[in-house]
């Protein structure tokens, strides 16, 4: 009868110390950071083409063709600018004289936006943005004289 | 002097970036942006530029200030540097605080790619904004 109190003392402050036991359990933590990032691909460069009258060099003009971008962010605030060159990195020695650049664009994707001047900043939605780009430089006296021309445009991702 | 530097910068970072890691991939700039607080009389940044194109490419890093004019900073690592298709490195720049107790920078990774365009060339400029606080 003894022993019968004795295993059923010891199941009973076992069971205790098994209950006890869990509840000594502790969480463990995991953590993780993503950053923020942006990328830009430049899917193609564009063509220049010339105006009947030699005044305008544009990818608007015949036998012009648009730029594109590829922009692909993760996170909010990411915003897009196109910078106009301030000049020809190629060309004949009269190509920046009396001449001025334009830019503009339109974006499909994760952003829809269209035909925006270059100096408009936009933010970019999550995800892959596709942004056309138009370059226009434009004689404001004088024409173009026949040579090779280029120019550059700069596309900007920043957080303002 | 470029040992000096390399100290500097190594005593400096390790405190200031100890929680910032590097998880995104084939991504021109990480972290967009960031945050630091420091002593000095200059601090460290520090991002992570990629080629996310599948060519080798030119990648040239600047620093602006929040108005856009260039900064020379006292050091940069990696300012000039052809990059494998997908490679990544870490840029470090040691920027003073130019007598200013909060100051916002931007580091930019560009690079122009040659598409096959005439007449027509894009570079792709992606900037990541630091936003410096001198504790004093």
């Amino acid at each position: 009868m003894k022993s019968i109190k004795l295993i059923t003392l010891i199941g009973v402050a076992s069971a205790t110390f098994s209950v006890s036991a869990s509840a000594t359990d502790r969480d463990v933590n995991f953590r993780g950071l993503i950053n923020n990032s942006c990328s830009l691909v430049v899917l193609n460069d564009g063509l220049l083409g010339v105006s009947a009258d030699q005044t305008v060099l544009s990818s608007k003009e015949s036998g012009g063709l648009q730029g594109r971008i590829s922009a692909v962010t993760n996170g909010f605030g990411n915003t897009i600018e196109i910078i106009s060159p301030s000049g020809f990195t190629v060309g004949p020695p009269s190509a920046d004289v009396n001449t001025i650049f334009e830019t503009e664009y339109s974006t499909s994707g994760g952003t829809v936006l269209s035909n925006l001047l270059g100096v408009v900043v936009s933010i970019l939605g999550i995800g892959t943005t596709t942004i056309d780009i138009d370059a226009t430089a434009t004689k404001t006296s004088g024409t173009f004289e026949s040579g090779a021309y280029e120019l550059t445009t700069v596309v900007r991702c920043v957080v303002p | 002097m470029r040992r000096s530097v390399k100290h500097i910068i190594s005593a400096s970072a390790l405190p200031l970036f100890s929680g910032i890691s590097f998880l995104a991939a084939a991504q021109s700039v990480a972290p967009m942006t960031q945050e630091i607080r420091g002593f000095n009389s200059r601090f460290v940044a520090q991002v992570e530029i990629s080629n996310p194109y599948d060519s080798p490419q030119k990648a040239n890093v600047r620093v602006y200030s929040s108005d856009w004019l260039p900064i020379r900073p006292i050091y940069l690592s990696n300012a000039n540097r052809i990059l494998a298709p997908n490679q990544k490195v870490i840029v470090t720049a040691l920027i003073p605080f130019a007598r200013e107790n909060h100051r916002v920078v931007y580091i930019c990774n560009s690079i122009t790619p040659r598409m096959g365009g005439v007449g027509q060339s894009y570079r792709g400029e992606v900037c990541g904004k630091v936003s410096a606080q001198r504790l004093s």
